[in-house]
């Protein structure tokens, strides 16, 4: 039986066959990566590199700038959208 | 486009999506704003002119411009000042 920690979905299962003919479950962390643009999906300026299961305990400044849409959108595609409203005003 | 009285939009920056008026002309890239945005050059690459303009004076001050953001609907939300802290144990205050 494997320990508690493994159990959840934080680590990435390999399965891999021993020379002996054994079937063994390999262990590893998942990859570290930064939060994307939903529309274009550039890595978004101010984002820390980490693993997606640790994204909540980050701290509020390190998941994005601090403009209109800095957690969600890049700084080229939040332009565009502003500047399609300000012509409609 | 851009000249004094015109209302535009800021695209870029922590300001950005929030709306101020043009109140001064520096050159062909900077011009001073004020309203929602704090009073400062801004380049006009940086801004997105809408079709609406005041009658307002260059300089004007930021009292007026409140109150011509007030008939076009635009609320501004202004900073409180900071409070101070009062240490009543400290040697000063006792005295």
């Amino acid at each position: 039986m494997v320990g508690g920690k493994y159990k959840s979905r934080k680590y990435r299962k390999t399965y891999r066959k021993t020379p002996g003919g054994r079937c063994v479950v390999h262990y590893s962390s998942r990859k570290a990566e930064r939060a994307k643009c939903f529309k274009c999906g550039r890595a978004l300026q101010g984002s820390k590199l980490i693993a997606t299961s640790h994204e909540g305990f980050l701290p509020k400044t390190a998941k994005g700038v601090s403009r209109i849409f800095g957690g969600s959108l890049c700084g080229i595609c939040a332009k565009e959208i502003l500047k399609t409203k300000a012509r409609s005003i | 486009m851009i000249e004094i009285g015109r209302v535009c939009v800021k695209i870029s920056g922590r300001d950005a999506g929030k709306r101020g008026v043009v109140i001064d002309v520096l050159d062909e890239k900077y011009v001073v704003l004020d309203g929602e945005v704090r009073r400062k050059k801004c380049n006009t690459q940086h801004l997105e002119p809408t079709k609406t303009k005041i009658a307002i004076e260059k300089d004007a001050p930021h009292e007026t411009i409140l109150k011509e953001f007030e008939k076009l609907g635009i609320k501004i939300r202004e900073k409180r000042p900071k409070k101070k802290i009062v240490n009543a144990d400290s040697k000063k205050n006792k005295a």
